[in-house]
C-alpha cells in the first residue's frame, strides 16, 4: 500500500513538474530530439542483423552483436556515471513519517528502475533478438538473451549509484574509465588483446547453455541487496543532504584582479560564480571541446573544401563560451540581482567587468587553436576573421541579447539536460550570431573571392571594436529599461 | 529625508499599494507593520527603485529613487536572501561589499569587529558558503552588511524573524545605537509588534496597501497595535 501512495507521488511530481510548464516550443523540440533518436534506435535493432552479414559475411550476426557487449557496458556505465543520480532528498518529506526506513529505501532504489533511460536501449536490443537470435538459435534462447540483457542494464544502474555513493561523482573518474574504455578499442583495433573475443564467448555460452542466466540475477540481485543495507544505514538527514552542503574551497579569486578596483571586484565575483555552482561549472567544463571542434572537421576534405562551413567552425572555436556562457549573462547573477540593483556601483563597470572577461576567453581560445594551421595555412586566417568578428560584433549581440533573459537560473543544478531557465530567446540569440557570419562570406566565396569575404568579416570586427564605447553606452541604456523586467522575473523563483 | 507622492502599485488589476502622502524625517525610525500582503515588501523594493510604480513618485534627498542612484551610496538595505551572494563565504561577501563602498581591507576588519558580538563566532572563519549557513545566521550576514559604509539611510525587512532571542536583543541595541550615534534613518517592517514598538519611534500600519494608522510610539502604542490586529 505504502509503495503505491509513494509511486502515486512520483506520479504527480513528474505530471507537475516544471518542465511541462515550459516554452511549449521547446518540449516540441525536444520531444522531436527524443523521437528522432528513439528511430534511429529501431532501425538499428531492425537492421542490425543486415548489417552485420554485411560487414562480417563468414560469421554468425549473433556472435558479432555479442563480441559488442562489453563494449556497450562500459559505454552505459560511463554514461551512467557522468548522467545518473540517486536522488535520496526526495525521500525527505517522508523520514519523520510513520513509514519503515527499509519500504523507503526500496522505493528509492525501485524508482530508479523507471528511468526510462534504462529502457531505451531495448529499442536496439528487442528487434534484434526477435529478428536475428530467434532464427538463428531458439525462441527460448532469445527470451533468455533479453532477460539477460534486462538484469545487466539493472545491475549497472544499481552498480553507478553505489559507486557515486561511495566515492563521489568526481569527473576524473569519468575520464580515466574514458581513456581505459578507449585503450581497450585500441588494442582490439591492433589485435593486441581482444575484448571482443571475450565478450562473444561470455554472452554467447549463455544462448548455449539458458541455465547461465542466473548469473546476472544473482549479480543484479547482490547489488540490489548491497545498495539497499547501505542505504539504509545511511537514511539519516545529515547523509541524506550531505551532499548539499560542502565545505567552502578556497578558490580565494585572482588576486591579480584586485588592483583594478570596482572592475576587479566585479570579475573576481564572476570567477566565483563559475568555479563554485554547479551549472556555469559545467560550462567551463564544455570550454575545451569547443576548441576541439576542429579536430572533427578538418580531417575530412568534405569540409575543408567548403569554406562556409569552415566560418562555422571558425565561430564557434573562439567564441563557443561566449555564446555558451554569454546567452545568461545576467541570469546567472539572477539569485542575487536585488543587490546588485542597490549596491553603489556605476553600471558602466559591471558591464566592463563582463565585456573583459569574455574578451580575454575570447582571446584566450584564438591563441590557443592557432595550430590548427597545420592543417591548413588558410585556417589560420579564417579563424582569425571570424576571431575579429566575435570579438568587435557578436560580443556585443551577447551583451545586449542577454537582458531578454528574465528567468531565474538555480546555480546548483547541473546543465546536463537542464532546462530550467531556458527560453526560445536563447535559441533565437545564437542563430544570426552563427549565421550572419557565414551569410556575408558566402556571396563572395561563390564568386571567387574568399580572401574579401574574409576582409569583410575582419573589417566588420574591427569596426565593432572600435566602436566600443558608443555600443557599451547602448547597451548600459537599454540595461536601465530593461532591469525592472528581469529583477520581476528572476524574484520568480 | 524620503517623500512619498500619489504612489500607487498595481499587479493583475489590484492595487497593492496605494499612499497618497507619507514622509520619514532625517533620524527617524520608522517602522511599518502590517498583515502578510499589506504592501511592506512592496513599498520597501518601491523606495530601492527595484520595481517601477504605476503612479506617482518616491524622492529620497529630494531626488526620485526612480531613474537616479544617487541615494545608493547612503542607503543600505536588505529584504531578503535575493541580497546575499550565496556562493561566497561571509568574509568574501563582507568584502566584496565594503570595497564597493571604498572600504580598505582594515577598515572592513574594524567593522566587522564592532559586530563580533551579534555573530557569536559563527558567521566569521566558517569556510563555508552563505547558502550553507542557516536561516538565522545568513539574515545576520544580509543586516550587516547592510550597515556597511556608514549608510545614511537603513531599509530592512523584518529584521527579527530567525534570529535567536540573544541575537534578536543584540541587534535592537545595534539599531538603537545606529539612531544615537549617527542619525541614521530607518525604515523597519516586522511582524513583531514587540520589537518594532522598541526601536521604532514611529510605526505606520499598513493594510491592504493603504495606510490605516500613523502613530508616534509611547507606552501605550503596542497595546493599541495588539487590539488594531486581535481578531
Amino acid at each position: 500500500m505504502i509503495y503505491k501512495w509513494l509511486y502515486q507521488n512520483k506520479w504527480k511530481e513528474s505530471l507537475r513538474s516544471s518542465i511541462w510548464q515550459k516554452n511549449l516550443a521547446i518540449n516540441i523540440i525536444m520531444g522531436i530530439f527524443i523521437l528522432y533518436f528513439l528511430l534511429n534506435f529501431l532501425f538499428l535493432g531492425i537492421f542490425a542483423d543486415k548489417i552485420l552479414m554485411e560487414i562480417f559475411p563468414d560469421e554468425n550476426p549473433v556472435n558479432k552483436f555479442n563480441s559488442f557487449l562489453l563494449y556497450f557496458i562500459g559505454i552505459d556505465l560511463i554514461i551512467r556515471f557522468i548522467g545518473q543520480t540517486l536522488p535520496t532528498l526526495s525521500i525527505q518529506p517522508y523520514l519523520h513519517l510513520p513509514v519503515k526506513r527499509s519500504n523507503l529505501m526500496h522505493y528509492l532504489l525501485g524508482r530508479s528502475l523507471v528511468n526510462p533511460l534504462n529502457y531505451a536501449y531495448f529499442i536496439i536490443f528487442i528487434p534484434f533478438a526477435l529478428i536475428s537470435v530467434a532464427s538463428n538459435y531458439s525462441g527460448l534462447a532469445a527470451f533468455l538473451w533479453l532477460v539477460m540483457l534486462f538484469f545487466i542494464v539493472f545491475f549497472d544502474n544499481y552498480l553507478i549509484t553505489y559507486v557515486k555513493r561511495q566515492f563521489g561523482s568526481k569527473p576524473l573518474i569519468a575520464v580515466c574509465l574514458g581513456i581505459i574504455l578507449a585503450a581497450l578499442i585500441l588494442m582490439d583495433r591492433y589485435h593486441i588483446f581482444s575484448l571482443k573475443d571475450i565478450s562473444e564467448k561470455i554472452f554467447t555460452s549463455i544462448l548455449i547453455h539458458p541455465l547461465l542466466v542466473v548469473i546476472p540475477l544473482i549479480a543484479f540481485a547482490a547489488i540490489y541487496f548491497i545498495n539497499f543495507s547501505f542505504l539504509k544505514n545511511a537514511a539519516y538527514l545529515e547523509e541524506v543532504s550531505k551532499n548539499t552542503s560542502k565545505k567552502a574551497v578556497s578558490t580565494s579569486g585572482i588576486s591579480f584582479f584586485n588592483r583594478f578596483g570596482v572592475i576587479g571586484e566585479l570579475m573576481n565575483l564572476e570567477i566565483k560564480l563559475m568555479t563554485r555552482n554547479k551549472r556555469p561549472k559545467s560550462i567551463i567544463y564544455m570550454t575545451p571541446l569547443f576548441l576541439l571542434y576542429g579536430f572533427f572537421f578538418y580531417p575530412q576534405p568534405t569540409y575543408m573544401n567548403h569554406d562556409s562551413m569552415l566560418i562555422f567552425v571558425g565561430i564557434f572555436i573562439s567564441g563557443g563560451f561566449m555564446m555558451s556562457y554569454g546567452n545568461y549573462l545576467i541570469s546567472w547573477e539572477s539569485c542575487y540581482f536585488d543587490a546588485l540593483l542597490t549596491k553603489s556601483f556605476d553600471f558602466q563597470k559591471y558591464f566592463q567587468a563582463k565585456y573583459t572577461l569574455l574578451v580575454t576567453v575570447t582571446i584566450i581560445s584564438f591563441l590557443v587553436t592557432i595550430p590548427y594551421l597545420f592543417f591548413d595555412i588558410k585556417l589560420l586566417y579564417i579563424n582569425f576573421a571570424c576571431f575579429l568578428f566575435n570579438l568587435g560584433f557578436n560580443i556585443n549581440i551577447v551583451l545586449y541579447f542577454a537582458m531578454n533573459n528574465k528567468k531565474y537560473l538555480d546555480l546548483s543544478k547541473s546543465a546536463k539536460f537542464n532546462y530550467q531557465g531556458v527560453g526560445m530567446s536563447n535559441f533565437i540569440v545564437i542563430l544570426p550570431m552563427m549565421l550572419l557570419p557565414i551569410l556575408l562570406f558566402v556571396p563572395f566565396s561563390l564568386f571567387g573571392f574568399p580572401q574579401i569575404g574574409l576582409i569583410v568579416l575582419g573589417s566588420i570586427g574591427l569596426i565593432g571594436i572600435a566602436l566600443y564605447k558608443p555600443l557599451h553606452a547602448m547597451i548600459i541604456r537599454r540595461f536601465y529599461v530593461k532591469k525592472y523586467e528581469m529583477a520581476e522575473g528572476f524574484r520568480q523563483r | 529625508m524620503i517623500k512619498v507622492n500619489n504612489l500607487t502599485k498595481i499587479y493583475n488589476g489590484t492595487c497593492v499599494l496605494n499612499i497618497s502622502n507619507l514622509s520619514v524625517q532625517k533620524g527617524e525610525s520608522f517602522g511599518l507593520v502590517g498583515n502578510n500582503g499589506a504592501g511592506k515588501t512592496t513599498f520597501f523594493r518601491l523606495i530601492l527603485d527595484l520595481i517601477r510604480a504605476n503612479s506617482g513618485e518616491i524622492t529620497s534627498k529630494d531626488i526620485n529613487v526612480a531613474g537616479n542612484e544617487g541615494w545608493k551610496h547612503y542607503t543600505g538595505s536588505y529584504l531578503d536572501e535575493a541580497f546575499l551572494i550565496e556562493f561566497l563565504t561571509a568574509e568574501e561577501y563582507f568584502n566584496f561589499i565594503g570595497k564597493l563602498h571604498n572600504m580598505s581591507k582594515g577598515d572592513i576588519a574594524e567593522f566587522l569587529n564592532l559586530h563580533a558580538d551579534l555573530f557569536n563566532d559563527e558567521i566569521l572563519g566558517q569556510k563555508k558558503y552563505i547558502r550553507d549557513f542557516s536561516k538565522g545566521n545568513q539574515k545576520k550576514i544580509g543586516i550587516i552588511a547592510a550597515m556597511m559604509g556608514n549608510p545614511e539611510v537603513l531599509i530592512l525587512d523584518e529584521p527579527f524573524t530567525n534570529l535567536d532571542p540573544s541575537s534578536q536583543i543584540r541587534l535592537k541595541k545595534i539599531l538603537r545605537e545606529l539612531k544615537a550615534k549617527y542619525d541614521v534613518t530607518m525604515l523597519i517592517s516586522s511582524h513583531d509588534l514587540m520589537h518594532v514598538t522598541e526601536v521604532c519611534e514611529r510605526i505606520v500600519v499598513l493594510e491592504k496597501g493603504l495606510v490605516v494608522n500613523d502613530l508616534v510610539t509611547n507606552e501605550n502604542t503596542l497595546k493599541q497595535l495588539e487590539n488594531y490586529f486581535a481578531v
